[in-house]
């Protein structure tokens, strides 16, 4: 009787096991599911980058967000007097926080069309013998680096007005333009 | 909840179809001695050319929320999702699928172009059976040309995070968003190697998952286990390089296995 009790003993204890758990052991288990990805524009895409202003520093060109210091339309502005600048200057350090035509506010804008809050920044790779980029909060001026970036964007929330620092130390005049890649990041705040 | 059942298997309760009693049970031991007795003699009194014994076995197919192998943002069932990113999934046939485009229930269409995407937490990978399992993606699955590893365009490669199993610890600096003990799934390589991110090429690892260059440990698969009610992170990397243009798009269908063999002997819990 005693072990006919410890038998229904385990017995109870396994179906609550499977109620827990599941039931059933399995061997190996494969299971084919679909992933598709598509490539947005970046005025559409999860991170929406936007230039603003005209003058064309910035500009969505193929898809791409891009900025070209001085602005292609540069030779335009001042309207009636433009100045047609040929670059910055050595052993400076510029600030960009609107387009040439000083129409709005900001160079360009991210939005956050995800799931997650993001805090924003931007990186690059290289800065060796080239100018050095960074962007900025056009409203409160700070510099958004991955150890100090902006506060955290959220889903839908009003776009995040950026401007451009770009640092000209130790960079040699020279009549190419240089060919810099600013990455910019957007990191969900809460680690997942 | 998925079952196997086969009738005639001793059950735990009580068996409404068969029933048997101990003295029947012994009846059918001892005959069976018989048999083997006469076969030693070699006379064969109970030869036969073929027998066919019907036998049933039931088994029910569950959604991928409920499977063995559960695939589910929700694996507490209190109808709050824990997953994060479930906007990203889509279920059709109770079968989930990944949308990384305009059919993401966002604001936005795509990833950027010349741009890396990591979503995470799109759903939990559940061991809902008895044994524990190694977990993984068939890197072979992938279209060469959409791996991260040696492909182009657009790129993916799946990962899992916030693992309850293995000691791997990222101290790099990588990029932004990668979680601390965050894993490629497919391991870049053939199977499930000791693949803690990476970011670059490389083939230096054995089939162990041993790095010749900066000795990682083999303790690979333990990383990738999963025991019966554990479940991890299931995200996916998303790369997109300058040669794609918007409105470019992929569709591949990625084999998640959970293989309770390939748990490695040295085994022995968390692994930590």
């Amino acid at each position: 009787m005693k072990r006919r009790t410890l038998i229904a003993g385990l017995g109870s204890l396994t179906v609550s096991s499977s109620l827990a758990v599941g039931s059933g052991a399995f061997t190996s288990v494969s299971a084919e599911r679909n992933v598709s990805v598509a490539v947005a524009d970046d005025a559409y895409a999860f991170l929406r980058l936007n230039e603003r202003g005209s003058g064309e520093r910035s500009e969505i060109d193929g898809g791409t967000l891009k900025f070209n210091i001085p602005g292609d339309d540069e030779d335009q502005y001042p309207s009636g007097n433009p100045t047609d600048p040929d670059g910055l200057g050595t052993d400076s350090v510029y600030r960009f926080g609107e387009d040439a035509a000083h129409d709005q506010s900001g160079l360009f804008a991210v939005r956050n069309q995800g799931t997650q809050p993001v805090e924003v920044y931007s990186t690059q790779d290289s800065t060796a013998g080239v100018p050095t980029v960074t962007m900025f909060d056009v409203d409160s001026g700070d510099l958004l680096t991955e150890n100090s970036p902006s506060s955290p964007l959220g889903v839908g929330a009003g776009p995040l007005v950026c401007g451009l620092e770009i640092d000209t130390h130790g960079v040699p005049i020279q009549d190419e333009a240089y060919d810099i890649e600013l990455t910019i990041n957007a990191v969900a705040t809460d680690g997942d | 909840m998925g079952r196997v059942s086969a009738s005639g298997v001793q059950c735990p309760r009580e068996c409404p179809n068969e029933v048997s009693t101990p003295m029947q049970r012994r009846k059918f031991i001892a005959g069976l001695g018989s048999l083997a007795a006469a076969g030693a003699a070699g006379i064969g009194t109970g030869a036969f050319t073929s027998v066919q014994a019907n036998r049933s076995v039931s088994v029910s197919v569950a959604g991928d929320d409920a499977a063995l192998l559960a695939l589910d943002p929700d694996p507490d069932g209190d109808g709050t999702n824990e997953s994060e990113n479930t906007d990203y999934i889509s279920w059709s046939g109770g079968e989930v699928s990944i949308d990384i485009d305009s059919a993401a229930t966002v604001d936005g269409s795509g990833v950027n172009p010349n741009s890396t995407t990591q979503i995470n937490d799109l759903f939990k990978v559940v061991n809902q059976g008895t044994q524990a399992a190694v977990v993984y993606v068939d890197p072979d699955s992938i279209d060469s040309g959409n791996q991260t590893f040696g492909g182009s365009g657009i790129m993916i490669d799946p990962q899992a995070s916030n693992r309850p199993n293995g000691d791997y610890i990222n101290t790099d600096s990588l990029a932004g968003g990668v979680e601390d003990d965050q894993i490629s799934l497919t391991g870049g390589y053939d199977g499930p190697e000791y693949s803690a991110y990476q970011t670059s090429s490389s083939s230096s690892h054995d089939e162990n998952g041993t790095d010749a260059t900066d000795g990682t440990t083999d303790d690979a698969l333990e990383e990738f286990v999963l025991e019966p009610g554990e479940f991890f992170d299931f995200g996916m990397y998303v790369s997109a390089d300058d040669s794609v243009s918007d409105g470019s798009s992929i569709s591949e269908t990625i084999e998640i296995i959970a293989d309770a063999t390939r748990v490695p002997d040295s085994y022995v819990g968390d692994g930590s």
